[in-house]
């Protein structure tokens, strides 16, 4: 997942060169096997493909047209903090002067998915993000 | 003509469809050609996955395989 505008602005660079490289591969690879070069094609429009997905889910979140997420387990309650995150339009670092941390700890908090953090620190995100948690939960029959 | 012996290559380590799914059920991991250009300039698949997404530098692992026994 994108969570930054460095890593957003990577990634759209890598899009460029990821389609150079299709549209003009390299001379050097019209001397490999017809399969080989099959593979390469294929390969850098698979990596493309994925870089274009996770722009454009950043470019999703950040427009500002999605009102909610919905989590189906404990797990996903990280990566969603993160998106709500992006959603706002908050920096790390604007959360973490809300939260009175360092910017690397916010940092930290995001490249671990929250690891460790406890239910009470991930409220406080919450809550420094404005969002609010509506919690279902169903029980499987035994 | 350069480049590994395509008839015995499991085909599936050829199969790039999304996410390399295919590659990912079978082996548990995926495989890219190491010489793919995947930058113009030089830049390849490899060092491409020695950058990590801040543009930072990352060690990765390359196996020889014509060398590994």
């Amino acid at each position: 997942m994108i969570t930054n505008e460095r890593q957003f602005q990577i990634s759209k660079a890598q899009i460029a060169k990821f389609r150079a490289a299709i549209d003009a591969p390299d001379s050097n690879t019209r001397t490999l096997h017809p399969q080989a070069q099959k593979a390469l094609r294929e390969a850098a429009q698979s990596q493309l493909d994925d870089l274009l997905v996770e722009v454009a889910d950043c470019e999703r979140l950040r427009d500002g047209q999605l009102t909610a997420i919905t989590v189906e387990s404990i797990a996903d309650l990280a990566p969603a903090l993160i998106k709500a995150r992006i959603m706002r339009n908050c920096t790390r670092k604007e959360l973490a002067d809300k939260l009175a941390l360092a910017e690397q700890q916010v940092q930290r908090y995001e490249a671990t998915q929250y690891k460790g953090v406890s239910v009470e620190r991930l409220q406080a995100v919450a809550d420094a993000l404005k969002l609010r948690l509506r919690e279902v939960i169903t029980f499987e029959l035994l | 003509m350069k480049g590994p012996a395509f008839d015995v290559i499991d085909e599936v380590l050829l199969t790039f469809d999304a996410g390399r799914g295919t590659q990912k059920v079978k082996y548990r991991g995926e495989l890219f050609p190491a010489a793919a250009a995947a930058d113009p300039p030089g830049t390849l698949f490899r060092d491409f996955f020695q950058r990590d997404r801040d543009g930072n530098s990352k060690g990765i692992s390359v196996i020889d395989l014509e060398n590994f026994a």
